[in-house]
């Protein structure tokens, strides 16, 4: 279970979250919607520690990620795994040496250095891929995979590391409708097969509607909407996209 | 002010500061055109070559080839992890960065050779010394381009690495580390080149290598025998250029290199490394080499200050101002004979046999010491500036143009194709076509070489071709601590103006190509 209380991030000119709270529960799949700047990406690096929040709790399984620092920090990160909009892979690496560096945290230094990882290490990578169903690319640079190739990559990675949530920052946003479907169907069987928590950012309702357990609406740093696809109403989508209706 | 006005008073302001640079650092057209041909009297002497003489030269060869090695190497070695802590995009310490940042400025602004003269009292004369020498040089020039590439390298894997709970170190590796890779070995490959040159004079500091054998067949004027090594030292340059640009071809992915060649030159280039530290020797070392490099450390840190303020012509400040203009306008008769010697040796604009022929001759014009030149340019010039400024010039020839060449080769023809298909003649696809595209290229690496030579000041000190060199090397010959640190500090001073003047131009330039 991922519980924020009262989280608040601050900058200098703008508030991107202003006293949230809410539940991700364990083995579901969550949409969180919104507007451009609404704070959607905000809320997932709060979650999974890349940035430091200004006030308020988010609790993993008990944990609370804002207060803590260094190797416990680390150890808590070890069980969230991110994908983002662009991949973030390593573009001269090959997609199977992209995958192994799920592993890296728990080898020591200098085969981190060189590079020397165990073959069981890369057997285990190679599964991740097949599940993913680019086995066949393993040995294939990076920078010359398509987009939801990459993306499946950059999922396969997160396989690899073996963690119980998975959060995705607009996952399919640059891919075209036939990958997105892929891509989305691979993160939609990490939560029903392999019980994963799943907490996605999307800009698309539809696909939020269709994919997500729970949906949880943001606007303006706050959050104006949280419940089941079924109830996304139209009064609802107003309260989060505004009159215009935006992202429906 | 219109664009244009602006443009113009720009072109005005750097003719201006190239005429009086070329006023002050006595640079007379009449005397090169009178006594010009005084140039080739030893040159021809060198040629042929005394052959017989080629077995001596081979013992210092090899030393010279091994420290540039094993210096490389070393520096290498220490430049990435430094880089790594330089680097403003990859350290949490960004005030520790920017201390670090500034310590290896300062260092780089030593000249090469005052670094051999320091390691050979520090050291012992012999190769270590030099050795030494171009680790440092090699340590400061690789930390800066590496760190430079690691500010520019895509963070976003590092930081998605370091949010799963991997820690900043090890992301490192596996990310930013895996980018600029292939980019640091290319240019250890480059600096390796350049430091073959450098080790080939260093003996004149008596840090090892064929600089000692130069110096001594110099001074008994048996010019045959400098003919020999210098023919020697030039198949040694074009065999270590040859396959330094193979292998950074490769690595940098221009060209596929077939697993079996790859494995061939990586275990050749380890052979050579191993082979060259092997040979380092520490016999040197004593105590009294302590005593003096303590004595040059006080020399920094309590100069004549007497120096350092004087307006006479031994002071530093005139010193430091004809050096400068000796480099200024070196550098521009070099970049100016260079630019049609680029064009000459451009595959695509002449073909492929003028552009072999140039390239080895500019590796010829490269491979001849600045001592060799210096010693040329005072028969036609006398003692002074203009000798030291022809030097400059000569040195620049052959570094602007395989710089040059390499622009040329890197343009996009597409666009100068497209010219072509219109009719035009060939020299306007050239003006109109080429030289938009490349000429601010062109500026930025004359600039590039403007810095090198300002560096390579020294240098003239052992020809007494003018400027901060001679006085600054004859202060240390003469333990002249306090001296040396003025001149040190003055020419550190300039050089780290330069740079940082440099960067910001050759920055803007870059915007513009």
């Amino acid at each position: 279970m991922i519980l924020l209380t009262d989280l608040t991030k601050a900058y200098a000119d703008h508030t991107a979250l202003d006293h949230v709270s809410a539940q991700f529960p364990t083995g579901k799949f969550t949409a969180v919607i919104g507007r451009s700047g609404a704070g959607k990406s905000t809320l997932l690096r709060c979650i999974n520690g890349l940035t430091e929040v200004s006030s308020g709790r988010v609790e993993i399984d008990g944990q609370d990620m804002a207060k803590l620092r260094g190797r416990e920090k680390r150890a808590l990160q070890r069980r969230i795994g991110m994908i983002f909009q662009d991949f973030c892979l390593v573009g001269q690496s090959t997609a199977l040496q992209n995958v192994l560096n799920a592993c890296l945290a728990d080898m020591d230094f200098f085969r981190v250095l060189f590079g020397l990882f165990s073959r069981q290490q890369k057997d285990a990578a190679m599964q991740m891929l097949e599940k993913v169903g680019m086995a066949d690319k393993a040995q294939q640079k990076a920078a010359s995979l398509s987009g939801g190739e990459k993306q499946r990559v950059a999922i396969a990675r997160v396989l690899l590391q073996g963690c119980g949530i998975v959060l995705a920052d607009e996952p399919v946003a640059s891919l075209d409708p036939v990958h997105a479907e892929t891509v989305l169907g691979i993160l939609k069987r990490l939560q029903t097969e392999d019980g994963k928590t799943v907490i996605m950012n999307s800009h698309n309702v539809e696909q939020a509607r269709r994919y997500a357990d729970i949906i949880l609406g943001v606007r303006a740093g706050r959050v104006v909407f949280s419940g089941e696809p079924e109830a996304l109403d139209a009064a609802a989508l107003e309260r989060i996209y505004g009159k215009d209706g935006a992202g429906t | 002010m219109s664009s244009r006005v602006q443009a113009n008073t720009k072109r005005l302001f750097w003719l201006a500061l190239v005429i009086f640079c070329s006023w002050f650092s006595g640079f007379r057209i009449s005397v090169l055109l009178s006594r010009g041909g005084e140039f080739f009297t030893i040159l021809a002497k060198m040629f042929p070559p005394d052959w017989r003489y080629a077995a001596s030269v081979l013992a210092p060869l090899w030393q010279t080839v091994q420290m540039s090695v094993a210096g490389t190497f070393l520096g290498a070695a220490f430049a990435l992890p430094m880089a790594a802590v330089c680097s403003a995009a990859v350290t949490a310490r960004p005030g520790l960065s920017a201390v670090l940042r500034a310590v290896v400025n300062v260092l780089r602004s030593v000249p090469v050779l005052v670094l051999a003269l320091t390691a050979s009292f520090l050291l012992g004369i012999g190769t270590l010394a030099g050795t030494a020498a171009i680790c440092v040089y090699s340590f400061g020039i690789l930390s800066r381009m590496t760190w430079e590439e690691m500010d520019h390298a895509d963070m976003r894997p590092l930081e998605t690495l370091s949010a799963s709970g991997c820690s900043r170190a090890k992301a490192f590796c596996r990310t930013v580390l895996v980018q600029v890779f292939p980019g640091f070995q290319a240019n250890a490959l480059y600096v390796l080149e350049s430091n073959v040159r450098h080790a080939a004079i260093l003996g004149y500091v008596g840090a090892g290598g064929l600089g000692i054998l130069l110096n001594e067949k110099i001074a008994w004027r048996e010019y045959a025998r400098v003919g020999m090594i210098l023919l020697l030292l030039y198949a040694v340059v074009l065999l270590i250029e040859a396959l330094s640009t193979r292998c950074r071809a490769v690595l940098l992915g221009v060209k596929s290199g077939s697993r079996a060649e790859r494995r061939c030159v990586a275990v050749l280039l380890a052979a050579l490394t191993v082979l060259s530290l092997a040979g380092l020797s520490t016999r040197g070392i004593s105590r009294a080499g302590l005593a003096v490099f303590g004595g040059i450390l006080r020399g920094l840190f309590s100069p004549d200050v007497s120096l350092l303020l004087s307006a006479a012509p031994t002071g530093v400040p005139y010193l430091l101002l004809e050096t400068v203009c000796m480099a200024v306008t070196g550098t521009v008769i070099g970049a100016l004979i260079s630019v049609p010697l680029a064009f000459l040796g451009c595959r695509r604009i002449c073909g492929a046999v003028p552009a072999a022929l140039m390239k080895l001759l500019s590796a010829a014009v490269r491979t001849i010491p600045a001592v060799i030149y210096g010693l040329l340019f005072l028969r036609v010039t006398g003692p002074g500036a203009f000798a030291g400024l022809m030097t400059f010039a000569a040195l620049s020839v052959g570094m602007c143009t395989k710089l040059f060449i390499s622009a040329l080769d890197n343009l996009d023809y597409h666009v100068v194709d497209a010219l072509a298909a219109t009719g035009c003649s060939r020299l306007a696809v050239l003006r109109y076509g080429v030289w938009p595209m490349v000429k601010a290229q062109l500026v930025s690496d004359g600039f590039y070489r403007f810095d090198v030579n300002l560096r390579d000041a020294a240098v003239m000190g052992l020809v007494g071709a003018g400027g901060i060199g001679a006085p600054l090397i004859f202060a240390m010959n003469n333990y002249n601590w306090s001296a040396a640190g003025a001149y040190m500090l003055g020419l550190m001073a300039v050089v780290l103006l330069a740079d940082w003047v440099s960067s910001r131009i050759r920055r803007k330039l870059r915007l513009q190509t």
